[in-house]
């Protein structure tokens, strides 16, 4: 009798017709079972997060579009378009903050430079929408390029999990970040729609991809989960970023990067970082 | 005695050296205070803060880091105030002035501020542009009366006017009322070599400064009951306790002249600039008159008289740790005690200073930066992870699991002792606390607002 650790004999996965295949794979399911192991857990998290990549593709590409039109709206001297087209870009960027953050810091920081008056996107907000000015041919230009790459990149790059709930929880401690200087789209005056947008994204990347897993093995977790969630998007949800109150804000988006960092193991994941090189 | 009386000399000359401008006003037009509002919360020189307990050779007491941290939390003021991240140690930095404050419409020029104006507390608004002179708060414990008409005798009643008719805040606790006094008094004036004890002119003084010493105490030639000394008494912290009218509009209190290089502007609602503007003043206001030479050497005296030791220190790691460190020790007693309203009001602004140390180091999307990313990452996710331990201790206490907040408050502690702080000075170089850093990052948003036309 073959006394070798089911755990560690990789020929007992390898049978040669459908029946033995059948019954072998459902011994090596016990005895995975046996090993610790949970069947199905990451199996779960990487089709959410494939599903996810998905809505990523979707984002992104509106965004891309987004971006084209606004630089054809600004030759053609639509000044009213191409504020509009600005606004729509950030929409789809926003939301895909939880995988740039996390996966391509480099483009993340050429598309979304701050501050930086030649690239980017708030390069074309401070021309646009301060000095009502369409001549950033080159810089829109430039932006076209970056999100043409960053569309090639959210189709090639392999999806984590752990990557992806270290994005969610970069985004949610930079949501807390005080905009008592108008935030980062100030000159638009779009910060608000950007803080919308992140919790949009978050919200999109906890569902789409940690949420089943999560309610499947400790309901209260997702519960709480998206408690916090629902709690943040009311927080944003004011007419105006004077009315956002920061010292809520700040306390409510702290306190969910905690439950992800501690939901972490029991979605067989290490506690998520704070930057990109941390880990 | 010489090499002290050299390296003193060093150290005023370094502290001259140090002091740098880095203003830089608020530019978008959707956050709570007005577009142009110039807080200089950017500048990389603040004011020493010198306290009693510790030039004495002891530790401030509990009392006296309550009293900071509660005079640095946005908790204790209420309306915009609060929203917008401003405490009391907003206008007087480090227990000091501000003498670049500007909050249009509030504002009549930097350094001023009508605290009874439209935009803090509504209720408090008597319709009158009326700003007053941000003032400089060390040594107020020799200067009752308070307000700058000398309307209020008490030290923790003005206090508690400040925050709750000026700035709207909530009626604060007895016990925080006690520790913002306990911490005001505690701010102690900068020594300064040129005074004797008593308040004269000592061995340093040069024939100008004599000359002028001379003519302060010297009876104004039309009221001889009067001159500057009779009301800025040399022996008595150059005041005199009471409020007089000096042709300004109106009544108002001798402010002390010590340390009073740093005070700019000068007047009850900050007229001038300069001391030959206050000079002129006087001179004209009550017929002194004054030769330029009798100007020049009032002049050359009040600089002497109103000097200080190392009057600015460069901002940085070391000083931001600890002053964070202080503010967090009175957790020590608050945990033990379960005292959840000290608690929750450490957590916050604990949480919110390290959130404001991380953005000191700037992130991957800051293109004006060149190397020492690693250092810079490490830095931020160190100060990150604090401010989640701090949140936790909070959410603890909250929660009444005291043995958790102080396990975590412990691991807190151990982290904060060496670890983080070797962490963070490692990427001091690369942070906004280097001047060459702060100029590039700084130069490159100006550059940034100009071409949206937000700046000049």
């Amino acid at each position: 009798m073959n006394l070798t650790h089911p755990c560690r004999s990789p020929a007992a996965r390898r049978p040669r017709s459908v029946s033995r295949w059948a019954s072998v794979l459902t011994i090596a399911v016990l005895w995975a079972a046996l090993c610790g192991m949970k069947p199905g857990l990451a199996a779960t998290l990487d089709d959410g997060a494939e599903q996810y990549r998905s809505h990523l593709i979707a984002d992104v590409d509106r965004t891309l579009a987004s971006v084209r039109a606004l630089a054809s709206r600004a030759a053609a001297g639509d000044l009213a378009g191409a504020k509009q087209a600005w606004i729509e870009a950030r929409v789809g960027w926003e939301r895909s903050e939880v995988f740039t953050s996390a996966f391509v810091p480099e483009l993340d920081r050429d598309i979304d430079a701050w501050p930086n008056g030649v690239i980017g996107f708030h390069a074309i907000e401070a021309k646009l929408f301060g000095a009502n000015r369409t001549d950033f041919e080159n810089e829109a230009n430039g932006l076209v390029r970056n999100l043409s790459e960053l569309s090639a990149r959210v189709r090639s790059t392999p999806l984590t999990p752990q990557g992806l709930l270290d994005g969610i929880v970069r985004l949610a401690y930079e949501l807390g970040e005080s905009k008592v200087d108008g935030g980062e789209s100030r000159v638009s005056g779009t910060s608000l729609n950007d803080m919308r947008n992140n919790v949009d994204g978050i919200e999109l990347a906890w569902r789409t991809i940690f949420a089943a897993t999560a309610e499947s093995r400790d309901r209260q977790v997702d519960v709480g989960m998206r408690r916090s969630i629902e709690e943040l998007k009311a927080m944003v949800d004011v007419g105006e970023l004077r009315r956002v109150d920061p010292d809520r804000l700040r306390i409510a988006t702290e306190e969910l990067v905690l439950k992800l960092q501690n939901a972490a193991p029991l979605l067989d994941l290490k506690k998520p970082t704070l930057e990109a090189d941390a880990r | 005695m010489r090499l002290g009386m050299i390296a003193a000399i060093i150290i005023v000359l370094l502290g001259a050296k140090l002091r740098v401008g880095n203003a830089f006003p608020l530019s978008g037009d959707q956050n709570v205070l007005p577009p142009g509002t110039e807080l200089n919360e950017e500048a990389l020189d603040k004011p020493r803060e010198l306290f009693r307990s510790e030039a004495l050779g002891g530790a401030k007491s509990y009392l006296v880091n309550l009293g900071d941290l509660a005079f640095n939390s946005n908790l204790i003021l209420g309306g915009p105030a609060r929203r917008a991240g401003m405490s009391c140690g907003t206008c007087h930095v480090n227990g000091a002035g501000n003498g670049k404050l500007y909050i249009p419409g509030m504002s009549t020029r930097p350094g001023n501020f009508d605290t009874t104006g439209p935009l803090f507390n509504p209720k408090a608004h008597n319709n009158a542009r009326d700003p007053v002179r941000i003032p400089s708060l060390r040594g107020a414990r020799f200067l009752a009366p308070y307000g700058n008409d000398g309307r209020i005798a008490s030290l923790r009643d003005f206090v508690r006017n400040v925050v709750v008719n000026e700035f709207d805040g909530p009626e604060p606790s007895p016990a925080i009322l006690d520790a913002i006094v306990a911490y005001i008094e505690d701010i102690d004036f900068l020594p300064n070599l040129n005074l004797t004890a008593g308040g004269r002119l000592g061995a340093r003084a040069n024939d100008a400064q004599r000359r002028g010493e001379a003519l302060f105490f010297k009876p104004f030639p039309h009221n001889p009951e009067l001159s500057c000394a009779a009301c800025h008494i040399p022996s008595s912290g150059f005041v005199d306790h009471r409020q007089h009218s000096v042709g300004s509009g109106g009544l108002f209190k001798t402010p002390t002249l010590i340390n009073a290089n740093f005070n700019t502007p000068y007047f009850h609602d900050g007229r001038y600039d300069t001391y030959d503007q206050v000079v002129g003043h006087f001179d004209r206001t009550f017929e002194l008159g004054l030769l330029s030479q009798d100007r020049a050497d009032l002049v050359a005296y009040l600089q002497a008289t109103g000097d200080g030791l190392m009057p600015y220190e460069r901002d940085g790691v070391t000083a931001q740790l600890k002053e964070i460190n202080d503010f967090a020790s009175v957790l020590d007693a608050a945990i033990p005690a379960q005292n959840n309203d000290v608690i929750a009001l450490a957590v916050h602004t604990i949480s919110g200073e390290l959130r404001d140390l991380v953005e000191q180091f700037p992130g991957v999307k800051d293109t004006t930066v060149e190397g020492g990313v690693a250092e810079r990452l490490a830095a931020r996710t160190a100060l990150k992870n604090l401010v989640l331990m701090v949140r936790l201790i909070g959410v603890d206490a909250a929660a009444g699991r005291y043995d958790g907040a102080a396990a975590e408050y412990q691991n807190y502690r151990k982290l904060t002792f060496a670890a983080v702080p070797i962490v963070v000075k490692k990427a001091q170089p690369w942070s906004l606390f280097n001047p060459a850093v702060h100029k590039a990052h700084f130069d490159e948003l100006r550059k940034l607002l100009q071409s949206a036309q937000k700046l000049p």
